[in-house]
């Protein structure tokens, strides 16, 4: 059965529950100074908040849906006789 | 949350003027940048419609996605919500934001659809997100009793895949990553794809969704961890379904298999890795 020296501080179940606000840097100082004495001492929490980063990383790579052209072309055609009607509402 | 609400009659662009002038543009909704594109957009500046695109077309989809039944549909309304956009520019009051003003058309566009379709989903799904229950990590990968209670007992293994680009070059974590995204249940992936996919501020997120920063951190950690599991379980080589759903001995017999190092103390390792975060 794989075991865990223990590391310093707050458990490591209270450690991941707090991930997401430790990388997002919402957490009082006193939370994050407590955080990075564990992490400093374990690997496994280390590799748990470098996974969440990851994730959180690759997201934002992940292809954003685009709009199609002939979309586009209608609605800059729209766009530009709106401007038109504006300018001279007569 | 914004006080500043944009109406039901300002998000259709029903809002009336007495004349054809532009609506002056309040500040209370809105930032410099806003007021800017929406001078321009007046104007029929193609360059700030398409600014305005890039940053909102891919959120308009998925958030469409949630209420009508394909692709094709929520393209749809999302052209028809755009088509509202350049119609109603010239009135809106700037009450919200830009961007909350065009997710509110969305939203009514896309319900009204939904109901047409007979597919309506209600924002019910957010509602009854339960925020305040414990979800995460399973309890059941951490010691339960002991010296060691509260600690892994079945730590995460480091993936070979260290980067997010190497993570997205790799199909298998790639398909898992997708899948998760789109199996999560609403209230948690509208904040996930909000805040990390398409980047937007969190006061919008929770101006969009209607919930608290409370809420949408608390979302957006279960849905990340939701994430994180379904690529583990992906680069563990196990079957599709995540790993809180293989039984803690099924979890056993893949850590007993891993080869696993140590855990020494290792602050330059830790800074190191800090530096990317």
């Amino acid at each position: 059965m794989p075991t865990q020296r223990k590391a310093g501080g707050i458990p490591c179940q209270e450690l991941v529950k707090q991930g997401t606000e430790f990388l997002e840097n919402r957490l009082p100082a006193a939370s994050k100074v407590e955080i990075w004495r564990h992490l400093e001492s374990c690997a496994s929490c280390r590799t748990y908040v470098e996974q969440l980063a990851l994730v959180r990383d690759s997201l934002r790579n992940l292809r954003v849906p685009q709009m199609p052209d002939r979309m586009r072309k209608k609605l800059l055609q729209r766009l530009a006789r709106l401007a038109r009607d504006t300018d001279d509402p007569e | 949350m914004n006080a500043h609400a944009t109406t039901y009659e300002e998000s259709l662009g029903h809002v009336e003027h007495a004349s054809r002038e532009p609506a002056p543009a309040r500040a209370s909704g809105m930032t410099k940048n806003d007021s800017q594109l929406i001078a321009r957009l007046r104007q029929g500046d193609e360059r700030a419609f398409e600014a305005l695109v890039k940053q909102n077309h891919g959120a308009l989809i998925r958030m469409a996605l949630r209420h009508v039944a394909d692709r094709d549909a929520a393209e749809e309304v999302v052209q028809d919500t755009w088509i509202a956009v350049i119609d109603g520019i010239g009135r809106f009051e700037g009450r919200s934001s830009l961007q909350s003003w065009i997710f509110a058309i969305l939203i009514h566009k896309a319900k009204d659809r939904g109901v047409r379709e007979s597919r309506h989903v209600t924002f019910s799904a957010l509602e009854s997100h339960d925020d305040e229950g414990e979800e995460g990590v399973d309890p059941a990968r951490f010691h339960a009793s002991g010296e060691l209670a509260g600690h892994w007992a079945l730590p995460p293994q480091p993936w070979n895949e260290q980067t997010p680009e190497r993570l997205l070059a790799s199909r298998q974590a790639l398909e898992a990553l997708s899948k998760a995204v789109d199996e999560l249940p609403p209230g948690l992936r509208d904040v996930l794809v909000l805040k990390d996919v398409e980047g937007l501020e969190s006061q919008d997120i929770c101006e969009r969704l209607a919930i608290t920063d409370n809420n949408l951190y608390v979302r957006l950690h279960r849905a990340r961890e939701r994430v994180r599991q379904a690529v583990e379980t992906s680069l563990l080589g196990m079957g599709h379904r995540d790993v809180r759903n293989a039984g803690f001995a099924t979890l056993m017999s893949i850590a007993q298999s891993v080869s696993r190092k140590p855990c020494p103390p290792n602050e330059k390792r830790a800074e190191s890795r800090a530096r990317s975060w």
